[in-house]
């Protein structure tokens, strides 16, 4: 696996959508090779939309996106292959089962046609999914979906893997073994960047956080240096866990308006 | 030559339901073309209906279901390789209907048809086909829908490609009269075939790469 010392890096990244706003404003931070980062922010943060430039999807109004020491737009899709993604708007093919969906996925990604098979029996049994041929992806929960999204994106065991919310709709018992998955595939070598509400599980789970606001970066720190990292930015003995933190970095002290009636 | 596997998803996909229902759709009507007023050729409605029902298949080639330009967006192929998978694709896709609905005009013509006739149905689908090819590769990327069905836009969709086939037509009836049209009208079809390949493809795969971020926006703002 080849290494780069920053697998992502977003410098001045300026995103304007109709109408004048601003979804990103400048972004710029790095994600470190080998490392699990959280990228977390309120909803219409920017994060998704940080995610689609990434993956080449949606442009930038400015900066620039690096990522594995491509620049994106990638020249060369062949480093495409190097990545997976869980993306916010599914793409897998609702009209296949799951097996034929992982399959077809593994062969594109560049596995010969038993690996391919081979893999996705593991998936479809690690990840609790029907393998039944008959099964259309379309009849599966939301839930199932994610976890047809994630396979396919470590079907080929990727040097980057780019995950939008793949806890989201997931039950307890897969989000467990999707960690586990995640942390073996971080322990070979993998970098791990996903978006995630879930503040507890990316405080024990990743090793760097990235926090956006507003479109840009609030804070950018290893998770075990939390607490020193906040008290930079607040200038106070900042106490808590990342939720605390987290609310009062992109709220601020004001109090949260509350319903009269209740 | 472009992966295999992505040629059989294209063919997979061209068989899910919403494609077949159009199809069937289409293939109702053909006992109306006993009432063609047998301007032209016997067959011209057969190759009409052909057309018509695999519009999204030319015009629309970049999202024919939902998730389709982001799944391709996304992997490592690159676009030359994914259009060569459709043209291949296409070309099974459309020869088998259009197949099917000559047989099915044959079957109410009061006449069965010489083999010089069916041979002529070879050539005037190839000669239009691949061209149309190339105009929907265009369309695909100037005017893609991000989901396709039975809308005011799909209809539109179809009007032009009714105008398109015509237009495209041109050559062939042009040719066909001509002494050696055995000769030169697969010699056209080749040579078309050719420039797609080989010209227009490399083209269109480049722009296609350079406009992902504008066709994905696009496809997502409208899709219901």
């Amino acid at each position: 696996m080849e290494h780069h010392a920053d697998v992502i890096s977003l410098t001045g990244v300026v995103r304007v959508y109709e109408g004048g706003q601003r979804a990103l404003d400048g972004l710029t931070f790095t994600v470190p090779a080998g490392s699990i980062c959280g990228f977390i922010g309120l909803n219409g943060a920017g994060k998704s939309t940080t995610i689609r430039i990434i993956s080449g999807l949606e442009e930038s109004d400015g900066g620039v996106v690096e990522v594995l020491g491509e620049r994106v737009p990638f020249q060369d899709p062949a480093v495409k292959r190097k990545m997976g993604f869980v993306l916010d708007d599914p793409f897998y093919f609702d009209w296949l089962s799951a097996r034929e969906y992982l399959v077809w996925i593994g062969r594109m990604e560049g596995l010969g046609a038993t690996e391919s098979a081979r893999r996705t029996d593991e998936l479809l049994d690690v990840l609790s999914l029907p393998g039944d041929e008959g099964q259309l992806i379309r009849t599966f929960s939301t839930g199932m979906k994610k976890k047809v999204s994630l396979a396919a994106a470590i079907i080929h065991a990727p040097e980057l893997l780019i995950l939008d919310e793949p806890l989201e709709a997931v039950d307890a018992a897969s989000a467990r073994y999707i960690r586990d998955v995640l942390l073996s595939l971080a322990r070979r070598g993998s970098t791990i960047f996903l978006t995630s509400h879930a503040l507890d599980t990316v405080q024990r789970f990743c090793t760097d956080l990235r926090i956006i606001h507003r479109g840009r970066i609030v804070l950018s720190c290893p998770t075990n240096q939390l607490a020193q990292a906040a008290r930079s930015v607040l200038g106070d003995a900042t106490e808590g866990n990342l939720e605390d933190l987290f609310l009062r970095l992109v709220t601020g002290d004001a109090e949260h308006p509350r319903l009269s009636y209740v | 030559m472009p992966d295999t596997a992505l040629v059989m998803l294209e063919l997979r996909g061209s068989a899910s339901m919403r494609n077949v229902v159009r199809l069937l759709a289409v293939a109702a009507l053909a006992p109306l073309v006993s009432l063609w007023p047998q301007l032209g050729s016997p067959f011209a409605p057969a190759f009409a209906a052909a057309f018509l029902a695999l519009e999204p298949f030319y015009h629309n080639m970049l999202q024919l279901w939902p998730g389709h330009l982001t799944s391709y967006a996304l992997l490592p192929s690159r676009w030359e390789e994914i259009l060569r998978a459709k043209l291949i694709a296409n070309t099974v896709v459309a020869s088998g209907a259009a197949a099917i609905l000559v047989a099915l005009t044959s079957f109410f013509q009061p006449v069965p048809p010489t083999l010089k006739e069916m041979a002529d149905c070879v050539l005037y689908f190839f000669s239009v086909h691949i061209p149309l090819f190339a105009t929907g590769t265009l369309l695909s990327r100037q005017q893609p829908r991000g989901r396709i069905g039975f809308s005011l836009d799909d209809a539109a969709a179809g009007a032009m490609m009714m105008v398109l086939a015509g237009l495209l037509s041109i050559p062939y009836i042009i040719i066909a009269p001509l002494p050696g049209a055995t000769i030169i009208l697969p010699a056209y079809i080749l040579a078309s075939a050719a420039a797609v390949w080989f010209v227009f493809i490399p083209r269109a795969a480049r722009h296609i790469q350079k406009e992902i971020p504008d066709l994905w926006n696009t496809m997502r703002t409208s899709s219901p």
